[in-house]
């Protein structure tokens, strides 16, 4: 009985060879084990992205109950909740009370929401005054107090719930009195707030009241309102995403249901709205695609990993050959020659199963740490402690195979074939039925359709495998007979290294089974390499876009500052910073609109070359465009040169708008005539010069009657050291003039003249025709996105204010950095003078591209902008790193460099142990006479065309899998922009072919070098059979 | 200890290398006395290894019998030739590298020879540490299998495959890469295993072999010439 510390003793005599198996079969282990705790990590990190990625109101619930009794009703929702119990298990909960109150600000009736809120002053910043705490008390915010005229101290009066009738309140004693004691600062994002509409003030639309910021009040406050107050009693659930785990998924859901469904079945008027469950169903799903691909990928690695395995042990036991063969001599019976023979590996696969599980346990932390969503538990679970026991008992099988070779041969055969494994008749019918399995596999894929883009099926990460497979054990098949002609060949030269290798290569296909292996490892890694790197830019690529620069900061101004200038503050040039702002058109065109400045827009916006048909800065320039040039006037007085061709009735006069030193002013020139006559006026204090801004054609007598007419104007003059000058401009300068928007129904036309310009106009309801000299390119200059323009006829965007613009969409744009499709771009500055009340609906933002200096959010606030929140690339990225597709990827290129490690590990053995029979023959070659350098060059050329044909092969298969495959392969969560790239990502793959080809061709010369070492003359006396 | 004796009827063995045929061994018939020493002489190729081989049971003949203490080795299962070589047989193969384990020393390597032998026998054998001593190889009894010279793991060679005290001993060139004192060591192993009764086929281009044994036997292209 060979004892275990003889076998210990084996194992290091042989510790390379062990090495390499134990590599491989840890490896085999870790395969089978990592998939499992793969997929549950991956999974518990795709369900805490979607919680948290979901805003706080979706993923937690809120009660609101309206029809309680009025005395408490806060009182009695606690009762109902009570009764249906917390429905998650870290619960924070939120109260409030609240209704809408109707009051009269500065600039008439205005709405704001009268809220008692659980806890709110600790998150607000009170600026004057403190917390409301009597039963009179609100606190009201510092933009409200600027736009009502409130203050400290102010009494604000008011119906709640929108009673208001003709100006009283509907319900006789309903109206509210409450005064105001502090003020407060608009709040940055803060979950506390549940996204509850607090601090959205924006103008009433059509007739709808103003709607204010939200007036806090006390909970004695709230409980004074009178009953007719009607309070809504609210109570917000918020979840906390790091709480929740997939185990407590299922018990999350029910408690979700159980509590709502009390709720509802309870108290009429009590609703419970949550959007988790569908939260958790987006993520569900997304962790069954991960799933699928998790269990694809992790199927062909322990497929390819245990088929070396095989290889490796067969190797191993084969390498113990010959004390296999001297057990046998001395008359071991069968169990003991093959404990001896197979001890060895069988140790080592038992050893492989903890380091195996250790290996993927480390592996899968690693990963989860740089990938995964921060704090995903990693835990060795049952799946993957079946899987190491199975690729355990996968492995004793490969030995179980090797050991009936080693009892079945004879012994001097044993002696003479050591270390070469001869593919037996079973071994080539094997590998001939998986080149046929996969190509039969291959074909019923795709004549399946699973490369159709879109599909959620993991099926397509198989066709790259089943591809470079075929391509292997054909193209090595074909291997020997290349070489059998190719020795015709060179048997004539007088060359004997190229013969010496062909006829090598000809004649003995053991090897090629494995440079078939080799290829198909060599084709998985170039399929990942690709793959990694094209999915890895287009991921680049979507987060960029999303966001629209390295860094967006929502932000807020008080009050009309300008956006522009205020970042301009900080970012002179525009350089690094750019003012944006969001906004979704109430009529006109589909979609939303950036508008931008358009001068910093080529700088800091993110863009690829298809977004538009011109590039970022043409694009730019096109609707930033110039501006007509401003009609300066440095006289002491001004003239226009008029022709009324339709006289407008009754008489009506016509005035200048210029804008001097005090700010814009209209200058009266006198009741308009028939016939061509200069209309002169005196300029005001001008400073350092006037602006003629428009003419005006007020009604004469009484208004609110409709105005037609038509004026020529062929020219304006000031008056300077006592004459009259023409101003030197081309008045008929397309787009320089036009008619001032009114929101009731308007018609006008400038038709351009030779030296002037026809305006003819028509307005109605009270409202006064005015030309404007535009400030602006006039129409407005958009980039407009596909579809977006509603009317192609008359392009026209309208605000909510009635307001239409003309537009001249001067290019179309495809994707618009962070909208994607279906957006416009237009210059900011522009689209605030065209539409003065654009920016009451519009959401600011600051984009900083990666030039910004870091402390660029600091100079921003420091400007007194309000930030609200800020996203940049690099979190998007991140998360989209993490996402279920990226996740299936990203173990595919862990799968593909593991089978790299294998197959290597696999090549190692083989040459190592081939290495002592090789050696015999060239120690023979020796002894003849053949020259030293030739079998250097027929060992280095042997090896190389092995290697390099498995090389040629594997990249050629995982080339032509990447082109097939990668448009079908889930990169990215679905239904963004832009488009997806496939081409190969040339420097990567070079790189990779550089690597390869070099350890390749080290390989080659290492082994040929190490064989010829060995080959001395003395050799061949222990050698003979 | 009783030796075997030896028979060998018409035994022919032809190799077929390349779809060409090599007759190794021309009918060669043979007997040995149970208890005597033979020397097998011959040139390089002549048939003296096969022989050897066909009489160890490791390979089958292409047609003739080989009888040892009776029974046809020729004619036997795996399972029977393995029990009678663990029974009855030492074979030392040529070259020292097919003899020994490469990993385990000296000591290991005569014990491994022993463990192979069924109990009932094992009273008989001596233990490892006395039979190196005895061949003067007692200073290498620890040492690694690199460590010995190729003289001694020669004779180590001859040592294990006379630790199961066969009784035949079946030596393929036992001292080709000995030196005079070496080889008289070996030699006088084998006189010492012959007196103890142990049947012994030595395969040697040793002339001093030669001498020492009851009988030679000269082989030239598969057959017997004296
Ligand atoms: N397994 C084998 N396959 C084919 N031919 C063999 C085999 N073994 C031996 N031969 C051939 O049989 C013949 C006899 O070989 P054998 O080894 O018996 O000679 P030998 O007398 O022992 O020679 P040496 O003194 O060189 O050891 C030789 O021609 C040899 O090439
Ligand atoms: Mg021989």
């Amino acid at each position: 009985m060979p004892s275990l510390t003889l076998a210990l003793r084996a194992l290091w005599y042989r510790r390379g060879v062990s090495l390499a198996v134990l590599l491989v079969a840890t490896i085999t282990t870790a395969a089978a084990a990592a998939g499992a705790l793969y997929q549950r990590a991956g999974g518990e990190s795709v369900l805490r992205d979607a919680l948290t990625a979901a805003p706080v109101s979706t993923s937690g619930i809120e009660v609101t109950s309206a029809d309680l009794p009025q005395n408490d009703p806060l009182g009695s929702l606690q009762k109902q909740l009570a009764k249906a119990g917390p429905p998650f298990a870290h619960t924070r909960r939120v109260l409030s009370l609240q209704n809408s109150l109707d009051a009269g600000g500065k600039q008439g009736p205005a709405r704001t929401r009268l809220l008692w809120r659980e806890g709110a002053c600790e998150h607000l910043r009170i600026t004057a005054g403190h917390c409301p705490t009597g039963p009179q008390d609100a606190l009201i915010s510092t933009r409200m107090m600027r736009s009502t005229g409130f203050g400290i101290g102010s009494q604000i009066t008011g119906c709640p719930g929108a009673q208001t009738y003709f100006g009283a309140c509907s319900q006789p004693g309903g109206s509210v009195r409450v005064r105001v004691v502090g003020t407060y600062a608009l709040p940055e994002a803060d979950p506390y707030w549940f996204d509850g509409p607090y601090f959205e003030a924006h103008s009433g639309n059509n007739d709808q009241p103003d709607t204010l910021d939200a007036t806090f009040l006390s909970r004695d406050g709230a409980d004074h309102l009178p009953a007719t107050a009607y309070l809504t009693a609210v109570a917000q659930y918020r979840l906390d995403p790091a709480t929740v785990r997939l185990d407590d998924e299922a018990r999350l859901r029910a408690q979700v249901t159980h509590f709502t469904n009390t709720l509802e079945a309870g108290q009429d008027g009590t609703r419970a709205l949550t959007s988790l469950p569908t939260v958790l169903d987006k993520a569900d799903a997304d962790r069954r695609d991960l799933g699928r691909s998790v269990l694809v990928v992790t199927l062909q690695l322990v497929a390819l990993a245990f088929v070396v395995l095989r290889l490796v042990v067969a190797d191993a036991s084969e390498a113990r050959g010959g004390e296999v063969a001297l057990a046998k001599l001395r008359g071991y019976r069968a169990g003991p020659t093959l404990l001896l023979g197979l001890l060895e590996p069988i140790v080592l696969l038992v050893l492989a199963v903890p380091l195996g599980l250790l290996a993927a346990d480390v592996a899968v932390r690693l990963l989860g740490d740089a990938v995964l969503a921060p704090g995903t538990p990693v835990v060795i679970r049952s799946p993957s402690l079946l899987a190491a026991a199975g690729a355990l008992a996968g492995g004793l099988v490969a030995a179980a195979y090797a050991g009936r070779r080693l009892l079945t041969r004879p012994v001097l055969e044993q002696w003479r074939r050591t270390g070469d494994v001869q593919p037996g008749r079973a071994g080539t019918v094997i590998e001939m039925l998986v080149g046929m399995g996969s190509l039969i596999g291959l074909v019923a894929l795709l004549s399946r359709g699973v490369l159709h883009e879109g599909s959620h099926s993991a099926l397509p990460l198989l066709v790259p495998l089943l591809l470079v497979v075929v391509v292997a054990v054909l193209g090595v098949r074909l291997l020997p007979a290349v070489c059998a002609t190719l020795v015709r060949r060179t048997r004539a030269s007088s060359r004997l290294g190229p013969f010496l290798a062909v006829r090598t290569v000809a004649r003995r296909p053991a090897g090629l089974r494995l440079a078939a292996l080799l290829a198909v490892a060599v084709g998985l890694a170039t399929f990942a390499v690709d793959g990694s790197l094209v999915a890895a830019g287009n991921r680049a690529e979507r987060a960029s876009t999303d966001v629209g620069a390295a860094k967006v900061v929502i932000v807020r101004t008080e009050g009309t500052a300008d956006l522009r200038r205020l970042v301009r503050r900080v970012d002179p040039d525009g350089t690094w910073a750019m003012a944006a702002e969001l906004w979704l058109p109430f009529g006109g065109m589909r979609g939303t609109v950036l508008a931008v400045d358009s001068d910093a827009f080529a700088h800091v916006a993110h863009w690829r070359d298809d977004f538009a048909p011109l590039s970022q800065p043409k694009l730019a320039a096109a609707i930033g465009g110039p501006a007509p040039s401003r009609l300066l006037l440095t006289g002491d007085a001004v003239a226009v040169d008029l022709t009324p061709v339709t006289l407008p009735t009754p008489t009506h006069d016509v005035q200048l708008l210029v804008t001097g030193a005090h700010g814009q002013q209209t200058l009266p020139l006198g009741e308009l005539r028939a016939g061509t006559h200069r209309y002169a006026a005196r300029l005001p204090a001008c400073g350092t010069g006037c602006t003629l801004d428009g003419i005006v054609v007020p009604p004469g007598g009484q208004s609110g009657a409709d105005v037609k007419g038509a004026l020529r104007i062929s020219g304006i003059s000031d008056h300077r050291a006592g004459a009259w000058h023409l101003l030197p401009v081309d008045l008929g300068e397309p787009g320089a003039w036009h008619q001032q928007l009114v929101s009731s129904p308007a018609t006008s036309e400038v038709t351009p003249l030779p030296n002037g310009l026809t305006w003819r106009f028509s307005v109605s309801g009270g409202d006064v025709p005015v030309l404007l000299r535009s400030t602006l390119p006039w129409p407005l200059h958009v980039a407009a996105g596909r579809d977006a323009v509603l009317d192609p006829a008359l392009p026209a965007v309208a605000n909510f204010d009635g307001l239409s613009v003309p537009i001249d969409p001067v290019t179309a744009v495809d994707v618009v950095p962070q909208q994607g499709q279906q957006s416009s771009l237009v210059d900011l500055d522009f689209v605030r003078i065209a539409l003065p009340r654009f920016e009451e609906f519009a959401t600011q933002q600051v984009w900083l591209s990666d030039a910004a200096p870091r402390d660029a959010v600091e100079r921003l606030r420091a400007t007194g902008l309000q930030i609200v929140d800020t996203r940049t690339t690099t979190a998007q990225r991140a998360l989209l790193d993490r996402s279920a597709p990226a996740l299936g990827l990203l173990l595919f290129a862990f799968a593909a460099a593991a089978a790299a490690v294998l197959a290597a590990g696999a090549t190692a053995v083989a040459l190592y142990l081939s290495g002592r029979r090789r050696s015999f023959e060239l120690a023979a070659m020796l002894v003849v006479g053949a020259p030293r350098r030739s079998l250097l060059a027929a060992a280095v050329g042997e090896q190389l065309l092995v290697l390099g044909t498995a090389l040629v092969l594997g990249v050629t298969g995982g080339l032509a899998a990447a082109l097939l495959v990668l448009p079908a392969v889930p990169e990215l969560p679905e239904g963004g922009a832009p488009a997806l790239r496939y081409a190969p990502h040339v420097g990567g793959l070079t790189l990779f072919l550089v690597v390869l080809a070099a350890v390749v061709v080290a390989t080659a010369a290492g082994a040929a070098l190490g064989l010829l070492r060995q080959a001395r003359p003395g050799l061949l006396r222990e050698a003979a059979p | 200890m009783t030796g075997l004796d030896v028979r060998v009827e018409a035994l022919e063995m032809v190799y077929e290398v390349d779809g060409e045929q090599v007759h190794a061994l021309r009918g060669v018939d043979l007997e040995i006395a149970a208890g005597s020493s033979m020397a097998l002489l011959g040139p390089s190729g002549s048939g003296k290894s096969s022989l050897l081989t066909l009489l160890a049971g490791l390979q089958k003949p292409t047609s003739g019998r080989a009888l040892i203490g009776g029974q046809d080795v020729s004619a036997m299962s795996e399972r029977a030739l393995l029990a009678l070589r663990a029974r009855e047989v030492g074979v030392v193969m040529q070259g020292p590298a097919r003899n020994l384990l490469p990993y385990a020393n000296a000591e290991d390597n005569v014990r491994f020879a022993q463990r192979a032998v069924p109990r009932d026998r094992r009273d008989r054998l001596r233990s490892p540490a006395d039979l190196l001593e005895q061949l003067g190889l007692g200073h290498v009894r620890r040492s690694r299998l690199g460590a010995l010279s190729g003289g001694e793991q020669q004779r180590l060679s001859l040592a294990v495959g006379l630790a199961g005290a066969p009784g035949l001993l079946l030596a393929d060139e036992p001292t080709s890469q000995l030196d005079a004192v070496n080889r008289a060591h070996v030699v006088e192993m084998l006189v010492t295993a012959a007196a103890g009764g142990t049947t012994i086929v030595v395969v040697t281009h040793d002339e001093h072999i030669a001498s020492q044994v009851d009988r030679t036997l000269a082989l030239r292209d598969g057959e017997i010439v004296s």
